[in-house]
């Protein structure tokens, strides 16, 4: 059975109400969190530090764990 | 198979009895928050009414099969009643923006504030740290051998079955896996009690996570801590060192709650109760203690507002630690000092480790991020929580000479890898592919560490193998204990000159724990007679010919009667002589 269409229904608020209801919730309601800002970027050699850490630090696991199985 | 079924049912229902002990008094606490740290707070809190109840029978002489049946049956039905209250709907449609807020009082500012990580990422870590802890489970499921770190806490918790009375003051966790030996004599269940503290003490890791970096990367942190050697490795064997660490990491959780985070003053209970649970299983959480009173000083000058609350949580909190630790501990502390590991102050104890026991014991991850704190941003409270990491690691390592004590560090050292790994994203495109690429390496090192173990059990873990043709092949006493329950009368005392003294049924004494030493110059019949005078009827002695050691008890068998007489070869090459006699 096909639905009937029925006409948009009317707000019962006016334009004007609904606009001070949005100013008072933009006002009393917490704003929304901020999108994730990821911070200056880490760039130079302090990048290539951190990198260089890392890296050694996984190269020793893996000569770690294959002489601990070999 | 049906042993194996025994053994998991058992420790599904010792589970739903800590649930149904702890859900009440979790209720009472009145701490609302979401489902997991309800349950966690719950087992914990749960597993330490039991244990001091089990302590408290044991005190008055009535553990008995029957007081400790009855009680768990009891626990375990009101266990039941509390799920079932728990997933029935109660007719009234789910308020899930109530939900939310629960879910979001865990922090006292809205957390996920940047991009949680992508669902593959989860998906991943969570699946090999599964895979990890499933790995653990096989070795769990194996009879404990002497090669187990937790034998001894075993040979305390039967003999408190054995005599039925306190024998000398037990930790909590000897009384735990006494209560497991009480339904499933074989071990295994106690094996399974402490592969379940390391799942609490994962899940915990999740739940202390949560409030820095979010419920989504605190699943990481779970993962990391899942997936780090020696928590995954210390799953397998009943000790003591992941059941101090998961009711340390409880108290943490509770704590950071209460002081950092401005929780209600009932959390300094939840967190007062289960230091005290964590101090009956191991003194050194007095350090851990230390630590936290650090971050209690530090926001006690900082938060002049909050002052008279946190002087009240801190009498509350101490309370309620001795209050739980006192009926547990206090005089063997007092008695033995810091635990058997004491061995004097060493001021660079930490030091002295080297550099694979830390990988082994903080994980590669979590070790390779500590530098890496020095170029993240500032993340609110993960200062706190690695000072709290500094102070305990450096205070245990200065008292103690037991690196596993260190575990309690590990959720610590995974929240500042994580906060690293959320960082990462600061790096230019091409660094930040090589810098995922080594902590992937590195997380696969720590998997493999942890999966790929030397299996001799799975067999037997499954069900195929029989778990006394298992322990015939790798206890080697076990042979000795087999004959002896056969033969001997319930009333039989022995002397036994090798420590592994657990699966044997009648009351056994170490040659080391005699009160009077043997003489060197007595004659064979002379020992005899005093120890048959002492009351001992049989004697196990042990010639161990690697090393050419002899004792003046292995003189006893030249006028003794042997009901066994067999060599076992070591895992080492070392072969083995074991004697059972009986004295005349």
């Amino acid at each position: 059975m096909i639905a009937f269409i029925r006409p948009p229904e009317r707000s019962s608020r006016s334009r004007r109400l609904r606009r001070v209801h949005r100013v008072l919730a933009e006002t009393l309601l917490p704003p929304e969190p901020e999108p994730f800002e990821p911070g200056p970027p880490l760039v130079g050699w302090k990048a290539w530090l951190v990198v260089g850490w890392l890296s050694a630090a996984a190269l020793l696991g893996v000569v770690h764990s294959i002489a601990r199985w070999l | 198979m049906l042993s194996l079924l025994i053994s998991l049912l058992t420790f599904v229902a010792l589970a739903v009895t800590a649930f149904g002990f702890g859900r009440p008094l979790w209720r009472w606490i009145g701490s609302d928050d979401d489902a997991l740290s309800a349950v966690l707070f719950s087992v914990g809190l749960g597993l330490t009414a039991v244990g001091l109840i089990v302590l408290g029978f044991a005190a008055f002489g009535v553990l008995t099969s029957a007081v400790l049946g009855v009680t768990t049956m009891l626990g375990c039905c009101w266990g039941l009643v509390e799920i079932a209250f728990w997933c029935i709907p109660n007719g009234e449609p789910a308020d899930r923006s109530a939900d939310e807020s629960k879910r979001f009082s865990w922090a006292s500012r809205p957390v996920d504030h940047w991009s949680p990580p992508s669902t593959w990422l989860l998906a991943v870590v969570l699946s090999a740290a599964i895979v990890a802890i499933a790995a653990s489970l096989i070795d769990a499921l194996t009879p404990p051998t002497a090669e187990d770190a937790g034998f001894v806490s075993l040979e305390t918790a039967k003999r408190l079955l054995v005599e039925r009375r306190l024998v000398g003051p037990p930790r909590l966790v000897d009384v735990w896996h006494g209560w497991a030996l009480a339904f499933d004599g074989d071990g295994v269940c106690a094996r399974l009690i402490h592969w379940g503290f390391g799942l609490l003490f994962t899940l915990a890791s999740v739940v202390m996570a949560a409030p820095l970096v979010g419920r989504r990367w605190a699943w990481i942190v779970g993962g990391v801590v899942a997936l780090t050697p020696a928590v995954n490795r210390q799953m397998g064997c009943a000790t003591d060192c992941l059941a101090m660490a998961a009711m340390g990491a409880l108290a943490m959780t509770a704590w950071w709650q209460a002081v950092l985070h401005g929780g209600d003053a009932r959390w300094f209970v939840a967190a007062g109760l289960m230091t005290g649970a964590a101090m009956a299983v191991d003194a050194a959480v007095l350090a851990l203690v230390g630590g936290l009173a650090v971050t209690w000083a530090w926001a006690f000058v900082g938060w002049s507002e909050q002052r008279r609350s946190l002087l009240l949580g801190a009498a509350v909190f101490g309370l309620a630690a001795l209050g739980v630790a006192l009926p547990a501990g206090v005089w063997r502390w007092w008695g033995e000092g810091l635990g058997t590991t004491t061995c004097g102050i060493r001021w660079f104890g930490l030091l002295e480790c080297s550099a694979w026991v830390w990988c082994e014991h903080l994980g590669w991850i979590g070790l390779a991020a500590l530098p890496c704190a020095f170029w993240v941003r500032r993340l609110r409270g993960l200062g706190v929580v690695l000072s709290v990491a500094v102070i305990y690691a450096v205070s245990v390592m200065t008292l103690t000479d037991d690196v596993r004590r260190l575990l309690l560090v590990v959720p610590l050292c995974g929240t500042a890898a994580v906060w690293t790994i959320v960082e990462m994203r600061r790096l230019p495109r091409r660094t930040q592919w090589i810098a995922a690429a080594a902590v992937g390496v590195m997380m696969a090192c720590q998997w493999t560490d942890s999966v790929v173990r030397s299996f001799d059990g799975p067999a037997v873990a499954l069900g195929l193998e029989d778990r006394e043709a298992f322990l015939l092949r790798r206890e080697p006493v076990y042979q000795a204990a087999a004959v002896a329950n056969r033969v001997l009368r319930p009333t039989a005392r022995l002397l036994s000159q090798d420590v592994r003294t657990f699966y044997f049924n009648c009351r056994v004494t170490c040659e080391k724990s005699l009160a009077r030493p043997l003489a060197v110059d007595e004659s064979a019949s002379e020992t005899a007679r005093r120890l048959c005078d002492s009351g001992f009827t049989h004697v196990l002695l042990v010639d161990d010919q690697s090393n050419g050691a002899r004792s003046p008890l292995g003189r006893v068998a030249q006028n003794a009667l042997t009901l066994t007489d067999y060599r076992v070869r070591m895992a080492d090459g070392a072969s083995r002589h074991y004697r059972l006699v009986a004295l005349r």
